[in-house]
Parts: structure tokens; sequence; C-alpha cells
């Protein structure tokens, strides 16, 4: 993705029959956001971390459809432009992603969203439907530099098979 | 409006010159404006059109939304960042 324009980006996100699987859930409901939010604070308690998020990615944007340390915008308008999110690595990748620390990673150095928040460490892992479409990615985020073991990965992965649960029971 | 514009195609794929068309003609606009009332008019039309425009509808508030907090940010602090 480093020599990835936002046009190429956008391009992949936006593919139309993966656009159609995330149109097939019901993202808004009150009821898949509240079982979402109890996720990411079960990963966030479990990881230790102070932030975990369960997010779409729509075709230019990271939707965040669950949180946990974030605070609650109260609004459908939460998220990130494609090309800062983390999640995007995650689900172009299709695998586990981690960074140790975005400061000294000469691919997140100069991310503007994670210098405005203060973030330095992530690691997040797919959310892939029935279809074999990745929808987004479930994550941890801590303020400090950190390493995430493969045993921290299998705990986000659990997290993940909880949420694609919780989605397919919102299925329009 | 050009963002909304190529979205549009790009997630209908095959069905993008038609859809953009529809939802043009819905929102009561030419597709040319560059005003921003004609955006948000033309995302409110987004929102009901049908659910995959929804979505992209969803994405371009988030970026509009971003990108005037990041301005703002930067205003305050004169960070480049």
């Amino acid at each position: 993705m480093t020599a990835m324009t936002n046009t190429e980006l956008f391009d992949r996100l936006g593919e139309p029959g993966r656009m159609q699987r995330l149109a097939g859930y019901d993202l808004f409901h009150p009821g898949l956001r509240t079982d979402l939010d109890r996720i990411a604070a079960h990963s966030a308690g479990r990881l230790h971390a102070p932030v975990s998020m369960v997010s779409i990615l729509l075709d230019s944007a990271q939707l965040v459809i669950g949180r946990h340390g974030l605070p609650d915008t109260g609004t459908e308008i939460d998220g990130t432009p494609a090309e800062w999110s983390l999640c995007t690595r995650t689900v172009l990748a299709g695998r586990s992603y981690r960074v140790t620390d975005n400061t000294t990673d000469p691919l997140h150095a100069d991310n503007p969203i994670l210098a405005m928040a203060g973030l330095r460490s992530y690691a997040g892992v797919p959310l892939i439907d029935d279809s074999g479409h990745v929808l987004g990615a479930h994550c941890v985020v801590d303020v400090t530099p950190r390493h995430f073991s493969e045993a921290e990965i299998a705990v986000l992965d659990e997290g993940a098979a909880d949420v694609m649960r919780a989605l397919r029971q919102h299925l329009v | 409006m050009t963002d909304a514009r190529e979205a549009m195609h790009r997630v209908h794929g095959h069905t993008g010159r038609s859809t953009w068309a529809r939802l043009i003609a819905a929102a009561h606009l030419t597709g040319e404006e560059t005003d921003e009332p004609a955006l948000l008019r033309l995302l409110e039309a987004m929102t009901t059109l049908d659910p995959v425009s929804r979505l992209c509808a969803q994405a371009l508030r988030i970026r509009m939304t971003s990108y005037t907090e990041l301005a703002a940010a930067h205003a305050i602090t004169g960070s480049t960042a």
C-alpha cells in the first residue's frame, strides 16, 4: 500500500461486490452498536489496551461501529479517511497487522490522525464474512510503544469472530 | 462534487453512470455545482437513494468532517503534521 494512490486504494475498497456485501448489514442499528461496544470493551480489557474499535472500511473512509475508550460522537459521522486508517492496512492485507510505534515507523510517522490522537501502537485483525469479503477490522490501540504477540492476536481473532456473529444477526 | 461522482461510479460499477444520473435528478442538481449547500443536498439524496449509495455518502461525510477538523487543529497549533 506504500505506493498506492488514493484512487487505487478507493478502487480496491469500493469494489462493487464488496460494497454490496456491506450494504447487506444494518450497520446503524443501535442494538448492533451496543453489542459491538461490548465486544470492543472485552478485547480492550483482555489486552489491557486503552482503546479498541470495530470498524467497517467503506470505499474511502473507516466507519467506526463499535468502540471502547473513544468518545461517542452521538452521530453517524464517526471515522477516518481510509488513507489514514491503520485498519485499512489490515483489510487490504486480509490478515493481522501490527504497528509497534507509529512515530518511528516510516509508513505511519506522518499520519496526522495518529499524531493528533497521540496513538502509538496498533494491532488489528480482519473481519471476513462467509463469502470471503474483508468487511473491516477489529483492533486495539495503545498510547505507548508496544509489541503485540501472537497470543494477543489470537485474542483479537476471538473478538472478530464475536463481531461477525453479531453482524450476521443484522443482515437485512 | 467531483469526489462524489467518482465515488458513485466506483461503488456502483457498470451501473455507476445511470445511478449518478438518477441521484442528481433526485437532488435537483446538474452535477456541475461547486458550492457546499449543493454538496450537502447531494449527500442527503445519496442517503435515501439505495443502501450502497448511503454508505458512499457516509464515507464522504467522514472525509469532510475529518479534513475540516484537521484544518482547524492546524490553524490553532500552526502545525503541519
